[in-house]
């Protein structure tokens, strides 16, 4: 999630708030910090905290009484009216874990997974704090919400009997919105475990299970479990009994590109009822990078297989996207499939870019592609 | 001495093709082995590091550990691609009338002059007949008018589709009329009706005036094509042309001839054809040796005017063979597909069911031939006798058990076997039991020879091929180089 | 005898003896299937080593039943090959067929 750096003067417990401009009620005030860009400071009393800019420091610091200061130094302008923002006491960072204007919110649920994927972006590790309660608390504060959360993780389903008391959270605190679940779908071979998912959801919750390879063989080999790819497997056929819509998401490396259109084949002999498809550039933080040399296939090289694996699924009548792929690297014919996946916070683009007329269509990079890009990354002008 | 197994083998069947090799599993999913491939397959001399290895496993032919994983895989397909077992008998034949106004040259319903109306079905068995009907736990009922020509007998055409819309409000099945007409007796009446309660119409026309006329020829004597052309026309303008198809039959006369009939249909405004082959059984003998043809004669009829209507839509003509499309969704998807004539188990009477003029009710057309003659085989019952007595009798059991390409000889171990069917009924007629023998089966060989032109096919095939054999499946047509329209659409 | 041997009779029929270690009963039997429309088969014995296996004309030309029975043994290698792949899937076959036909009870189950 986006951060700003700060420092906090006054702070003496953590802060979970909604960000305001204007004065709010009173009795409001408990679920709001207020953003203070204005010379004159009216009453802030009940606020969780002010945040101000850096220059404004002083001069507020002597005023506010008993109300903790955030100061940041930088990206004051990038806080919106009811974003989220959180504080962790002692941390010198202001984190925003729900922006009103991005189209990629979620509810990040843990850290922890049963699963050891070779290009996890996340090293998977045990939640250091109380997720469930801080995302109550988050559901709470985004009300009415977006029109679509994802739910993540690390892996949402290990949080079992948890994970159907945030959906159902959700369902209460948030009627509209449409949650998209991402999981390995191993818990899901459970079928008491879909029962209740169906029931706390009611229809208003997609599943992206993540496959990776046709065989058992080189999906367990990549998700580091064997095992893996038969739950997986189970998984989905359980979502499809209780009448989910399905996402299979396939993240696209050296380790499994080669066959991309016998795994297009394969989802449609095998979950025919599968909604939509979408295929995955690589994001190289943590794990992904440590086993990068294992990982790494510039796109450029995987296009024909790409591009057959798409004509395979759309001539089969699926819904197709690629997501974090620059148009450069992918055949032109798979241009509209192309879909501007990445958060808006870590999404960038090469200095070379700036010449290039498809740029706003183009997904661009993850930030972590200062660590490797493809060589084949050129302006295109028409 | 066989080596160390590097992997097991799940249920498949093999067939040897022109220098390659077929095999086909239970889920309907295939592969085309080199025979050197096929030979390493089977003495266990393929390595994981092959890629083909990979594609056998993928494809649920081969397991390495356990075969839990493969045994629920392959389960759901099968249970998918037998799920048309799941509804019963949808298709329902109602022949309100025997009499017609054409004396067609293959007709098999020996047909009794227009004028003859002791051969129409009465209103109170027509009663009869939809109350029958709408017994299926079908959740879809399809009633067929047949005849000779029903329109002859419009008042009981009228009658049965009103008394089933009205008992519909009931059941609330999902519910659908089709009339065979030949259209050379239509009215604005008819076609009126035929408007108001949305009903489709199925004509029969063989092609251009010269072959048509050849077999389809009116009670003067003189070739029908002009009346139904003007039929054709005036329904096509009341109904719009969506709501009618046509059924062509491959004459003698028409063998060699499949393009300039395609030519026709698309000139008429239809966007599909049946190349669909005589019925020799109850044909008049006198014309047998005019019109028949070998089934050698048939099959390369059939491949040259199916390449025809590739190259068409390969030229942008959207138009569709429907043999081919059931049997290319057979082979290239993992759904099921309803069709009677080929089905395992059999069709006849699970699938459709026809009830005659005066009442009796048949699992196939053919059985209302035979009956006259004599032999009640494949006779169910009367509409008298009620829903149970039927659709649990007999003669639809003894029909169905017999017809299972999974035990039948020869077919249990096809390559073909899960795309095919068993037709009972023609195996009967032809051949003079249930069973059959299949190495000198006409049906069998006409089958196996079209499926095997349509493997090429798809083997063989461009991808703009591939998308037109798609588009016929699934009736979108995704065009690569234009995907921002397509993805538009959706 | 160990191996399969062809003898030509003089009443122009062909005497086939097969060795059962290497062509099963089945694989005889569904291989007969595919031949009785074009020569007379007749399966003499069926024995601890060896079957036999007679073939005559139904027609006049007696060079046909010669080619026949070449046909008849090259056919018998693939029938021989369904066999064993059956015998090793059979188990399998079923388990699949009951699984694809009892689908839903665990739904139940977790209904319950």
């Amino acid at each position: 999630m986006r951060r700003l750096k700060c420092y906090t003067l006054g702070l003496n417990k953590p802060i979970l708030a909604k960000v305001t401009h204007n004065t709010q009620k009173r009795k409001l005030r408990s679920d709001y910090v207020l953003l203070a860009k204005e010379k004159r400071l009216g009453n802030c009393k009940g606020y969780q905290a002010v945040i101000v800019e850096e220059a404004r420091a002083e001069i507020y610091g002597e005023k506010l009484k008993n109300l903790p200061l955030i100061v940041v130094s930088d990206g004051l302008d990038e806080l919106n009216e009811h974003d989220v923002v959180q504080i962790i006491t002692n941390a010198n960072e202001l984190l925003i874990p729900y922006e009103c204007q991005s189209p990629h919110n979620g509810l990040f649920l843990t850290s922890s997974c049963n699963s050891r994927c070779v290009m996890c972006p996340q090293k998977p590790k045990p939640d250091s704090e109380d997720r469930v309660r801080f995302n109550k608390r988050l559901i709470e504060l985004i009300a009415p919400g977006p029109e679509y959360l994802t739910l993540s993780g690390g892996e949402p389903t290990l949080l079992g009997e948890q994970l159907i008391y945030l959906i159902e959270a959700c369902r209460n605190k948030l009627p509209q919105t449409k949650l998209m679940l991402l999981t390995n779908g191993r818990k899901l071979k459970e079928i008491s475990f879909v029962n209740k998912l169906a029931r706390a959801s009611q229809g208003y919750l997609a599943v992206a299970v993540a496959l990776y390879a046709d065989t058992d063989l080189e999906h367990d080999k990549i998700v580091g479990a064997s095992g893996a790819f038969e739950e997986a497997l189970k998984g989905c056929n359980n979502l499809a009994l209780y009448g989910f819509q399905i996402e299979i998401r396939i993240v696209i490396m050296e380790l499994n590109y080669m066959r991309l259109p016998q795994l297009a084949d394969f989802i449609y002999r095998n979950l025919t009822y599968v909604s939509h498809i979408a295929l995955m550039g690589l994001e190289l933080q943590e794990l992904a990078k440590e086993n990068l040399e294992k990982i790494w296939i510039d796109p450029y090289q995987y296009q024909s297989q790409l591009l057959e694996a798409c004509h395979l699924l759309l001539r089969r009548g699926f819904r197709v996207s690629i997501y974090n792929h620059q148009l450069c690297t992918i055949p032109q014919q798979l241009w509209p499939l192309s879909r501007k996946s990445i958060s808006t916070w870590k999404n960038i683009y090469l200095p070379i870019c700036e010449k290039c007329q498809e740029k706003p269509n183009c997904g661009g990079f993850f930030t972590s592609a200062l660590t490797r890009h493809s060589e084949h990354i050129l302006p295109i002008n028409i | 001495m066989k080596n160390q197994k590097k992997y097991k083998f799940l249920p498949f069947n093999f067939m040897r093709l022109n220098g390659s090799t077929l095999v086909t599993n239970m889920g309907g999913d295939f592969q085309i082995l080199s025979n050197e491939t096929f030979d390493k397959f089977i003495n266990y001399n393929i390595c994981p590091t092959d890629s083909i290895y990979l594609d056998l496993k993928a494809k649920q032919f081969i397991y390495n550990n356990s075969p839990n994983l493969p045994i629920q895989l392959l389960a759901t397909q099968y249970r998918t691609k037998k799920s048309f077992l799941r509804n019963f008998t949808g298709l329902h034949m109602v022949v309100v009338t025997i009499r017609c106004n054409q004396k067609c040259k293959y007709c098999q319903v020996s047909s009794e002059d227009s004028d003859a109306n002791e051969y129409d079905m009465t209103p109170e068995t027509a009663k009869k007949c939809v109350d029958l009907i709408f017994n299926t736990p079908s959740p879809y009922i399809k009633i067929e008018f047949q005849g000779g020509e029903p329109l002859l007998n419009f008042g009981v055409v009228k009658y049965i589709i009103e008394y089933a819309e009205e008992q519909n409000h009931k059941y609330d099945k999902k519910l659908e009329f089709v009339i065979c007409t030949n259209l050379s007796s239509t009215n604005e009446e008819q076609l009126e009706f035929c408007k108001i309660h949305n009903i489709y119409i199925s004509t029969s026309l063989d092609g251009p005036a010269k072959i048509h006329n050849q077999n389809r020829i009116m009670e003067n004597k003189c070739g029908s094509y002009k009346e139904v052309i003007k039929g054709l026309q005036k329904a096509q303008s009341v109904l719009g042309k969506d709501k009618i198809s046509a059924l062509m039959t491959t004459t003698r006369a028409s063998l060699g001839k499949f393009p300039e009939i395609v030519d026709e249909y698309i000139s008429l405004g239809f966007n599909s054809i049946f190349f669909r082959s005589l019925n020799p059984y109850g044909m008049a003998r006198k014309y047998q040796e005019i019109i028949s043809y070998t089934t050698e004669e048939f099959v390369s009829s059939y491949c040259q005017g199916l390449d025809y209507i590739i190259d068409l839509n390969l030229e942008g003509t959207l138009f569709i063979e429907e043999y081919a499309r059931l049997l290319f969704k057979r082979i290239l998807t993992p759904f099921a597909t309803g069709f009677v004539d080929l089905q395992s188990p059999t069709g006849a009477g699970i699938g459709g069911a026809i009830y005659d003029y005066d009442g009796r009710v048949f699992v196939a057309d053919e059985g209302r031939m035979l009956a006259r003659k004599g032999d009640t085989q494949f006779l169910m019952g009367h509409v008298d006798d009620g829903y149970k007595t039927l659709f649990g009798g007999d003669v639809i059991r003894q029909t169905v058990a017999s017809s299972c390409v999974e035990c039948l000889p020869q077919c249990c171990d096809c390559a073909f076997q899960i795309w095919c069917g068993a037709d009972p009924v023609r195996n009967y007629t032809t051949q003079g039991d249930l069973i059959g023998y299949r190495p000198t089966n006409e049906f069998c060989k006409k089958n196996m020879a079209l499926i095997k032109y349509l493997l090429k096919k798809i083997h063989n095939a461009h991808d703009e091929v591939l998308d037109v054999i798609w588009s016929w499946i699934t009736g979108t047509c995704i065009n690569l180089n234009n995907l921002s329209e397509t993805a538009e659409n959706k | 005898m160990d191996s399969n041997n062809i003898e030509y009779m003089n009443d122009g029929s062909i005497n086939l003896n097969l060795d059962v270690k290497l062509y099963s009963r089945d694989a005889i039997l569904n291989t007969t299937y595919r031949f009785t429309h074009k020569c007379y088969i007749n399966l003499q014995k069926y024995e601890e080593k060896t079957a036999l296996i007679v073939f005559s004309q139904k027609n006049e030309n007696n060079r046909d039943i010669e080619l026949l029975v070449k046909e008849f043994l090259n056919e018998l290698i693939d029938q021989q090959l369904r066999v064993d792949i059956n015998n090793e899937t059979k188990d399998i076959r079923k388990m699949i067929i009951s699984e694809a036909f009892a689908p839903l009870e665990n739904i139940n189950e977790s209904e319950k």
